[in-house]
């Protein structure tokens, strides 16, 4: 967005666009300053976006950089409205990282009513089970957290307590104070996201070619390698020591 | 025999973009823009080094929306338009910067820039500049390979096997269309890979593919070599490794070569810094400033008090740049060379978009670096030579992962864009459904059919959930996963009710003309 765009802003426009970036009453402030005050929040928002990305995303984010912050700006005027809901009981669990997995889930018609009906908190929840490697069996079910929810919630974002183990869960609502199950989801693994701990030990040639490969030294073990996102971004970020 | 091998890999790639109900559409610029400054730029400098009969091999992916915008006639007359614009700007502007002897030499660079991509897109490749690669292929020096149909980060569709499966097949199938040829690897969108991706790749006579680093050092199998050979997986494909040091000295602003204070900076454009009387027919409609193309200052430092823009300092730091980057491998392939048994092969993989658009100078440099590897004891190398060779390599699997932030999934899977999948997978299914349903169709249906299994693709592009996340143009990512969407669920319902409004439906198909050759059957779940 540049200065002379918001300028030329109608007033509601531009105190429209102004609570949108969370400036509070901007109608009680003089149009130029509040323009100023737009474009640093902007500016702040802009190099927040592009500090959290890594090189390879910066580099990508240049491709479709031809505007500045045009955020009331899309040519395509017509509406394309989305099912709120498709009527089928059913929840889906996506791994995002070693750490985190996210879920979403739909209810039928039943099913909608029913959760309509819980009046207490905690009585709708997730039951996130961590399953042991093998075959899985009713057995595998039996260690678990819940997460309660609200009646509102269709998605949740979960932190996976432990790395390189599988993941499933449960939509459960309690009925008559036992607890119910609405839909299962599929299961996922979590990667271990570390290098193996018998590789890492081994002092092999083929244990130097891995950390030649972009790891760290050998020897010059990590304060904390059970943060699986620390040694990635280790990974990404060090610069590479090999050629020193 | 060379003492270790560089593998280029340049991935060239934009999202689908065409805007027939539009006399203009903004971004259509990127395809513009791109074409512009990367992939003309790109297929000149080749054909320099061919001509000069300099010995080289890189591997180019093109991904099948960025060639069905290339083929497409509307596309290709637009971009006639705009270069015609960007000359008659370049003329204007050396009537006004006449008297400025800093400004004079880089618009008259533009106007040559300009010239020459009007001279060969018209003549040379007669509109179709997809020739010219496939010529390059044919010459020997180029392999081109794919990557799945609409650019999916296919992680967040592991659970819904049948649009892996159909994104895999449709690329194929128009590659073929395309260039004559079965592509033999696969750039995998976002280098996302998840266990069990190789089955697909292999069922479809792909031979290899790339991954992030950690994706092979944290399989549970060790690789003798780390990422400077290839491993095999249980299915039998072959995946290479990033190398992260000769990326990063590609890639970063701060520490790489691009942030040289010398180059050209990508930022100021006269787009944004002339009065807007004399830059209003350049731009967008309505007055909204875009970047133009026209940038005359050089990066200069952290600093608003930017200086012109040197061409010839520009082109002297290219030179060093290439010889530091050979340096620095050459140095990596000495270290490596200690502890393999066989000579070690660097995998340096870039979105090609990054050379010309967003590091100008970025196709001199490699032009510089291919003609230096040439007298140096490193040889560039393809994939595919490189399983020719060595077609016995070690066996892992890779681990789930990707070159996005922290390197997995977060920037697909986010606050901002987490919306999406909801849709989108119920989408899968219902397309799924509509196969079991509709197994043998032909006539007005197979066309309903088909022109829903494009939106079902079209909707799945990387590129909508990444620019929600992170970009400029969020209200259009938004947008267009909506519409597609939205294309789908009509179809299906109509379907459901057996009646389809066939002008809407000509309207779409002219719209979203992409993979003319698909067949909705693709979606057909596994027995």
């Amino acid at each position: 967005m540049t200065k002379e765009r918001l300028q030329r802003l109608s007033d509601d426009n531009l105190y429209e666009l102004a609570r949108r970036q969370g400036i509070r009453g901007p109608e009680e402030l003089d149009k130029d300053e509040l323009i100023d005050t737009v474009l640093e929040i902007l500016e702040e928002d802009r190099d927040e976006r592009r500090s959290s990305n890594n090189l390879a995303m910066r580099i990508k984010e240049k491709k479709y950089d031809i505007i500045l912050d045009e955020e009331l700006i899309s040519q395509i005027t017509e509406d394309f409205p989305l099912p709120e809901r498709y009527n089928d009981t059913r929840i889906v669990l996506m791994l995002r990282d070693p750490s985190w997995a996210f879920t979403y889930w739909d209810l039928g018609s039943a099913d909608f009513a029913k959760v309509q009906e819980v009046e207490n908190p905690g009585e709708l929840f997730l039951r996130v089970y961590s399953l042991p490697a093998g075959e899985i069996g009713s057995k595998s079910y039996s260690d678990y957290f819940d997460i309660p929810l609200r009646v509102t919630d269709d998605s949740w974002y979960i932190n996976l307590p432990v790395a390189g183990i599988r993941y499933c869960m449960d939509l459960m609502v309690k009925e008559y104070g036992k607890d119910v199950t609405l839909c299962r989801s599929n299961v996922i693994q979590a990667p271990r996201a570390d290098i193996a701990r018998e590789i890492k030990e081994a002092k092999t040639p083929a244990a130097d070619a891995m950390y030649l490969s972009g790891l760290f030294s050998p020897g010059n073990e990590l304060e904390d390698e059970d943060n699986p996102r620390r040694i990635i971004s280790l990974l990404d970020n060090q610069y590479f020591h090999l050629t020193n | 025999m060379s003492k270790g091998y560089l593998c280029l890999v340049l991935h060239a790639h934009l999202p689908f973009v065409r805007h027939p109900e539009y006399d203009k559409f903004l971004e259509e610029n990127w395809l513009f823009e791109a074409i512009s400054e990367t992939y003309l730029p790109l297929l000149r400098m080749f054909n320099r080094l061919y001509e000069d009969h300099v010995p080289f091999r890189v591997a180019l992916s093109v991904s099948p929306t960025l060639a069905s915008m290339l083929t497409d006639e509307l596309l290709q007359e637009r971009y006639v338009q705009h270069l015609e614009k960007m000359i008659e700007l370049s003329i204007k502007e050396l009537v006004r910067t006449r008297s400025d002897l800093d400004f004079q030499p880089v618009v008259r660079m533009y106007k040559e820039l300009y010239e020459a991509n009007l001279d060969d897109f018209l003549n040379l490749y007669k509109k179709n500049i997809l020739k010219g690669f496939k010529d390059l292929e044919k010459a020997g020096v180029i392999d081109i390979i794919t990557t799945p149909a609409t650019h999916p980060f296919l992680p967040n569709f592991s659970e819904f096997p049948q649009t892996v499966e159909a994104q895999i097949q449709t690329a194929i199938i128009d590659h073929g269309r395309k260039f004559g040829k079965a592509p033999k690897g696969m750039w995998i969108p976002e280098m996302g890979y998840f266990p069990g991706l190789d089955r697909f790749l292999k069922h479809n006579g792909i031979k290899y593919c790339f991954s992030a680093a950690h994706g092979i050092l944290f399989s549970d199998q060790e690789s003798p070599y780390g990422v400077y050979a290839p491993v095999k997986t249980g299915a039998g494909v072959h995946v290479f490794g990033r190398d992260i040091p000769s990326s990063r000295a590609v890639w970063s602003a701060e520490e790489g070569y691009p942030g040289d204070f010398v180059y050209r900076d990508f930022y100021r454009d006269i787009g944004f810094d002339l009065p807007i009387d004399y830059i209003r027919p350049y731009i967008h409609d309505d007055d909204v400033r875009i970047c133009t193309g026209f940038k005359y200052y050089a990066i200069t430092g952290k600093t608003e008090q930017k200086k012109p823009y040197r061409i010839e300092e520009a082109r002297a730091k290219v030179q060093d740049h290439a010889e530091n980057f050979l340096y620095q491998r050459s140095l990596q392939v000495k270290k490596l060379s200690g502890i393999m048994d066989r000579p070690p092969m660097i995998l340096a993989p870039f979105d090609a978009e990054l050379f010309g658009h967003w590091w100008f100078e970025g196709p001199l440099w490699l032009e510089s670096l291919i003609r230096k590897t040439a007298a140096s004891q490193l040889a560039l190398i393809t994939p595919e030579e490189y399983l020719d060779m060595y077609p016995d390599n070690p066996a892992a699997d890779p681990t789930f992962s990707s070159w996005g932030n922290n390197g997995y999934g977060e920037v697909w899977i986010d606050h901002s864009n987490d919306w999406i999948y909801r849709h989108l997978h119920r989408a899968v299914d219902r397309m799924s459904e509509l196969v079991e349903r509709y197994p043998d169709e032909s006539g007005l249906k197979l066309r309903v059919l088909n022109q829903a299994a494009r939106e079902v693709l079209l909707s799945q592009a990387s590129d909508w959930p990444f620019i929600m996340k992170t970009g400029t143009t969020v209200p259009y990512a938004i947008k267009r996963t909506q519409e597609h969407l939205f294309n789908f669920t009509r179809i299906y319902n109509e379907l459901c009710r057996n009646t389809v409004d066939t002008e809407w439906l000509t309207g779409i198909e002219r719209k979203n003309n992409i993979f003319p050759d698909i067949d909705y059957r693709v979606f057909r779940k596994a027995e």
